[in-house]
């Protein structure tokens, strides 16, 4: 098997090379490379997945990630991974809104409601994962959505989990990376066994 | 200069440790930085570094030597030069701070405003003449006599027997450049920027500024002992000084191990032993601090993330508690094992410390130019050494005082998250500043 090459998407954050690590002893045979959100090289490069970091400010303000997912993502059905403001970014290049979080928290871990599957196959029901966002969707905004929801913030109808029905899309509102989160590298793996599992 | 820095050791003495007065007058007469702790037996180990008359200066975009030849210089250089240094591998080979602002040259230009002090260098690592290393405990002192390949300048000798007299200081016209009020509404600025997704923290400080008169060496030594503090120091060069006090250690690179340790989390300390418990139990258990305490874990694992193999990077304890007279703190301790060990890789992974700009970094940092408005100068920088085998070890130059051309000033301020409140937030910064207060007016 040739390794994935994975282009891990900075925008411009602190924690985007604690994913660069966990991402390394999650998925085996990678080649990961971050690109900071301004960089226009990826229009012209291959790779097997993108993965949109977390970051400062809204979906709005990611450099170039809608161009990308207009040009590249979308067209050729390139697996995207993203994490916080790359999860909302999901959620806004489909036109549903990203709102101001009735729970805003940072550095705190919550409890999941999760579906078990995809994304959490293999994991208990529940177990804290760290949250640091003040922006988040709406569980019921997602509605009539092309996403199905994985999971939401235990006791608010916060967005925790998505994936789109039909692209290999997939996005997640908590850290992962975070050393407060437990089985990060369980999930990531989860995502690369059903993004890749048929090769 | 074009052919490389070659510096060679023209001999290593053991000698009687020195004072610390003793110290702090060659420090101040010949150009000099002493990296200081409290001896305490709580230690076991209390070393002091400490570097007299200064050869060559790097300046962070220039390196300066003694006989007053200038070249442009990438901060490569101080790991080149350290590389090729013929000498003992324990030596010290740099000596010295970068402050803050040259942040700005460490990322991708136009991310900040290039604020610049207009008194104290951008850096000022340096490769002295004598570098003394002193075990207070065993009281046992190493005096390294360095020596540059080429360099045209003749240096003083050390003279130990000449006494060393403290006159008295004075300080008046204190003053801050915010009051409660102002200070306040940035702390609500902050909350605004959290709530609309563009940080989680940010610290923000001000600045407290006085008429300094006398002694800088009774300052320093009344400085030095006016704490509890582990990683202090005394810095002098031509009318500049920089005395810190600080409880903070940045990173300390020892093989191929990089240990960080951020502070976060501060609660005032009482002369009553049980009130003491209970503000000990209340911090520990206190959400805001743990919450802001775990963001800046998180941020350090990453910036650590940047120069360490993947998998190593570990929290080793969360949190533990640091008692000071005045206060008290929480701290973390995050290590893991370097890919490459370069003073240059390192800076620009780690540069500025996360525990004293914010999170996300840059963002963080951009608001607090905006607000605090003027450079901060080495203030929130760090102050270290390199040895020749590349170990090292900075501070975080917090609680910290700098004086140039008899203006003493010093910052104070507190990480602001979400869950502050500002009337706490500006309380805090003055339970900080009360130790230096006490100390700069001793009458009152």
């Amino acid at each position: 098997m040739t390794p994935k090459r994975i282009i891990l998407f900075d925008n411009y954050d602190s924690y985007t090379h604690n994913l660069y690590h966990l991402l390394t002893v999650s998925i085996p045979e990678t080649d990961i490379q971050v690109c900071r959100n301004t960089n226009r090289q990826l229009f012209s490069e291959n790779f097997d997945l993108l993965v949109g970091g977390p970051g400062p400010c809204t979906p709005n303000e990611t450099g170039v990630l809608k161009e990308l997912f207009d040009k590249k993502i979308i067209p050729q059905q390139i697996p995207y991974f993203g994490v916080c403001l790359g999860m909302q970014f999901l959620a806004w290049y489909y036109g549903y809104p990203i709102k101001r979080s009735q729970n805003p928290t940072h550095g705190d871990t919550i409890l999941l409601k999760h579906s078990g599957t995809t994304l959490f196959q293999n994991l208990p029901q529940k177990f804290p994962v760290a949250r640091y966002n003040s922006l988040e969707v709406d569980v019921y905004d997602l509605t009539q959505s092309p996403f199905e929801i994985l999971a939401t913030e235990e006791n608010t109808n916060a967005v925790m989990a998505l994936r789109h029905k039909t692209l290999p899309l997939y996005g997640i509102q908590f850290h992962p990376e975070s050393f407060i989160t437990q089985f990060g590298k369980e999930i990531l793996h989860n995502f690369y066994k059903q993004v890749f599992s048929n090769e | 200069m074009n052919n490389p820095i070659i510096v060679y050791q023209e001999n290593i003495l053991q000698i009687t440790p020195p004072t610390l007065e003793k110290l702090i007058c060659w420090v101040h007469q010949l150009g000099g930085c002493l990296l200081y702790t409290t001896p305490n037996t709580n230690h076991s180990l209390c070393r002091w570094i400490v570097g007299l008359v200064p050869m060559i200066v790097h300046k962070g975009l220039e390196i300066q030597t003694a006989d007053q030849s200038l070249t442009v210089s990438p901060l490569h250089l101080i790991d080149t030069i350290t590389e090729q240094a013929e000498t003992d591998p324990e030596c010290p080979i740099w000596i010295g701070y970068v402050g803050y602002d040259f942040k700005d040259w460490l990322e991708e230009p136009g991310l900040y405003q290039g604020l610049k002090d207009s008194e104290f260098d951008y850096c000022h690592l340096a490769i002295y003449r004598y570098v003394l290393e002193i075990d207070t405990i065993k009281a046992e002192a190493r005096l390294y006599t360095l020596a540059v390949e080429g360099l045209d300048a003749s240096f003083p000798e050390l003279d130990f027997n000449a006494s060393c007299y403290f006159s008295a200081f004075h300080v008046s016209n204190l003053n801050t450049n915010k009051n409660r009020e102002q200070f306040i509404c940035d702390v609500e600025t902050i909350k605004k920027y959290i709530r609309a997704g563009d940080i989680y923290q940010a610290n923000l400080t001000r600045v407290i500024t006085g008429h300094f008169e006398g002694s800088v060496e009774l300052l320093a030594l009344n400085l030095l002992k006016s704490n509890n503090i582990e990683f202090g120091g005394f810095f002098s060069n031509q009318g500049k000084t920089i005395i810190s006090t600080s409880p903070e250690r940045f990173f300390k690179v020892e093989g191929n191990r990089i240990t960080t340790s951020p502070i976060k989390g501060t609660i005032p300390r009482t002369d009553n032993e049980a009130e003491n418990q209970r503000r000990v139990f209340q911090l520990t258990n206190d959400t805001k601090n743990r919450r802001e305490l775990a963001m800046i874990v998180d941020l350090l694992r990453n910036d650590l993330s940047r120069v360490c193999l993947p998998g190593s990077v570990t929290v080793n304890s969360f949190p533990e508690l640091i008692a000071l007279n005045n206060v008290y703190h929480l701290v973390a301790h995050i290590s893991g094992q370097l890919g490459k060990k370069s003073f240059e890789t390192i800076a620009k992974a780690l540069f500025p410390g996360g525990s004293i700009s914010g999170c996300p970094k840059i963002r963080a940092c951009q608001i607090i130019e905006e607000l605090e408005k003027i450079a901060r100068g080495p203030y929130t920088g760090m102050l270290g050494y390199i040895r020749k085998n590349q170990d090292m070890d900075f501070n975080i130059l917090i609680r910290t005082v700098m004086l140039a051309n008899s203006k003493l000033r010093f910052n104070v301020g507190g990480g602001i998250t979400l869950l502050s409140d500002p009337d706490d937030e500006f309380m805090e910064t003055c339970h900080k500043a009360r130790n230096i207060l006490a100390t700069i007016q001793p009458q009152k």
